[in-house]
């Protein structure tokens, strides 16, 4: 039998390896002094209280929201962009789990988590944003089968919850729960379909609340197919977050990178090429929205040089800066591509919700101070939750001792699953066809390795 | 006089249309082009030159 004093140092000792990462207390806290965090904790100071205040207070103290334009910074930013960006998570499962691209295995799982911590802040900033956030449970007690908000409580909540399961995966191996992972390993096709399949539904269903208010949307962004440009343009988001997170996730924990996630570059030109199809076909998929309504007198107004900013700045010279890095190898470009790419899908969710939005009203909506701290407030949450499970959990490196498990085994063949993929996604299936493209031969410019 | 709406459709119509093509066209060249593949006829690779 083991003694009492045995066990109290061995769970000290757990708790300064996993927690502490191997140090003491004292020096843990000094390593917790770094300009990073004094500027987390400046933005924290401000923004936590305000999040109270919100609670205490009400929506009236602190926002400019109004019975005209009910909808603002939270929803626009926090829930429309966060859950965009968050897309990278089904978009990359599908590609490995469902298509057989086992070589882009490597960023699934920081993909997953940005994912997991992304659904988790945009639920946060929902329930920041209602007036009364614990009536978000009639969601599920009221069966408003017709609502399009009902489609996207019903697939967050599902979606969050698969989420979950995915990032238990790296959990267990970082607890040592074999069984436990052993057991979720056998569900990992179950839950990537799933994964897909709500995530096709609610990013979908994110532009299909604006298929009732063709009133108050400008007529450019106003369109009947709406909720395929929001699938299309996640889709990018997605490839894109994955592109961007992986460059500074790859410089920022440098250190924790071992075996295949050292390859990244290779992997980022083969999001490069998809970036590039993918972006090019939403540009014509936006054009379609402009003839369907017929408002190409309206590109010659002010509007019409926003939207085309939007459309041409952000979506047509990305795919290009895309395609010509993915062609010539040069990872510069394919990083310029990523970074325009997300800036231009958060610039439309901001002007298909915000911008645009009451675009003929003579007082429009500008959020308040402490609407744009609880939203910097939310970023940063994000950012150092991810932080802090990237430097302990394995995110960025493979536990060895659960290596073996993780080989595709009763996993689809690669390749296999490429025409399902088309019947069963559209274009969105476009994405594997062009991350398949041969570019085993292509030299990386830009990078270390080819300086 | 009021517009037909219905029938004025068909013009949006029209131009969705062209437009299609006019993306399926443009599409297949984009496509090679990323993927770094040669247009068909187009001469392949010229041998090194001999010093």
């Amino acid at each position: 039998m083991a003694k009492p004093g045995a066990a109290m140092l061995s769970k000290g000792s757990w708790f300064r390896e996993k927690i502490l990462m191997g140090m003491d207390g004292r020096s843990y806290l000094r390593s917790l002094l770094t300009p990073f965090n004094l500027v987390v904790v400046a933005i924290l100071a401000v923004g936590l209280p305000v999040i109270v205040h919100r609670f205490t207070a009400g929506l009236a103290a602190t926002t400019r929201l109004s019975q005209v334009q009910p909808w603002g910074l939270w929803i626009g930013f926090d829930m429309m962009t966060g859950i965009v960006l968050a897309a990278g998570g089904f978009t990359i499962s599908a590609a490995v789990h469902l298509f057989g691209m086992h070589e882009y295995r490597p960023i699934v799982r920081p993909a997953i988590l940005t994912a997991f911590i992304g659904y988790l802040l945009a639920v946060f900033g929902l329930l920041t944003d209602l007036g009364k956030p614990w009536n978000i449970v009639m969601a599920i007690r009221y069966q408003g089968s017709a609502s399009a908000l009902f489609e996207v409580a019903w697939c967050v909540m599902m979606y969050t919850t698969v989420l979950l399961l995915e990032f238990l995966l790296p959990a267990f191996e970082w607890l040592g729960w074999r069984r436990a992972h052993e057991t979720l390993m056998k569900s990992m096709l179950g839950l990537t379909v799933l994964s897909v399949v709500f995530s096709t539904m609610h990013q979908s269903a994110l532009g299909s609340l604006f298929l009732i208010a063709p009133a108050k949307l400008h007529p450019l962004w106003y369109s009947p197919y709406i909720f395929i440009f929001f699938f299309v343009s996640a889709i990018a988001a997605g490839v894109s977050m994955l592109v961007v997170e992986g460059a500074l996730s790859h410089r920022v924990f440098r250190h924790r990178i071992t075996g295949a996630h050292a390859d990244m570059d290779r992997l980022q030109l083969g999001l490069g090429k998809a970036g590039a199809i993918v972006l090019f076909a939403y540009f014509f998929l936006k054009l379609q929205g402009v003839a369907e309504g017929r408002h190409w007198d309206l590109l010659f107004t002010g509007w019409g040089a926003w939207f085309l900013v939007e459309i041409v700045g952000f979506v047509l010279v990305p795919s290009f800066l895309y395609g010509y890095g993915a062609r010539h190898g040069k990872l510069g470009f394919v990083r310029a591509g990523a970074v325009m790419t997300v800036v231009g899908i958060v610039l439309n969710r901001l002007n298909v919700s915000i911008i645009a939005y009451n675009w003929n009203r003579p007082n429009h909506y500008v959020p308040s101070w402490m609407e744009i701290a609880v939203s910097l407030t939310l970023v940063t949450l994000g950012v150092v939750a991810f932080r802090w499970i990237a430097n302990r959990m394995p995110i960025l490196s493979e536990d060895p001792r659960f290596a073996a498990e993780e080989e595709p085994s009763g996993m689809q063949r690669p390749g296999s699953g490429r025409h399902f993929g088309l019947a069963a996604a559209g274009g969105a299936a476009l994405v594997p066809v062009a991350m398949d493209a041969e570019q085993a031969d292509l030299p990386i410019r830009g990078t270390a390795r080819s300086r | 006089m009021y517009e037909n709406d219905f029938l004025n459709l068909y013009a949006a119509k029209v131009v969705e249309y062209l437009l299609a093509v006019v993306y399926l066209v443009l599409f297949v060249g984009f496509w090679r082009w990323v993927q770094g593949e040669k247009a068909p006829g187009s001469a392949g690779p010229r041998p090194a030159r001999r010093s």
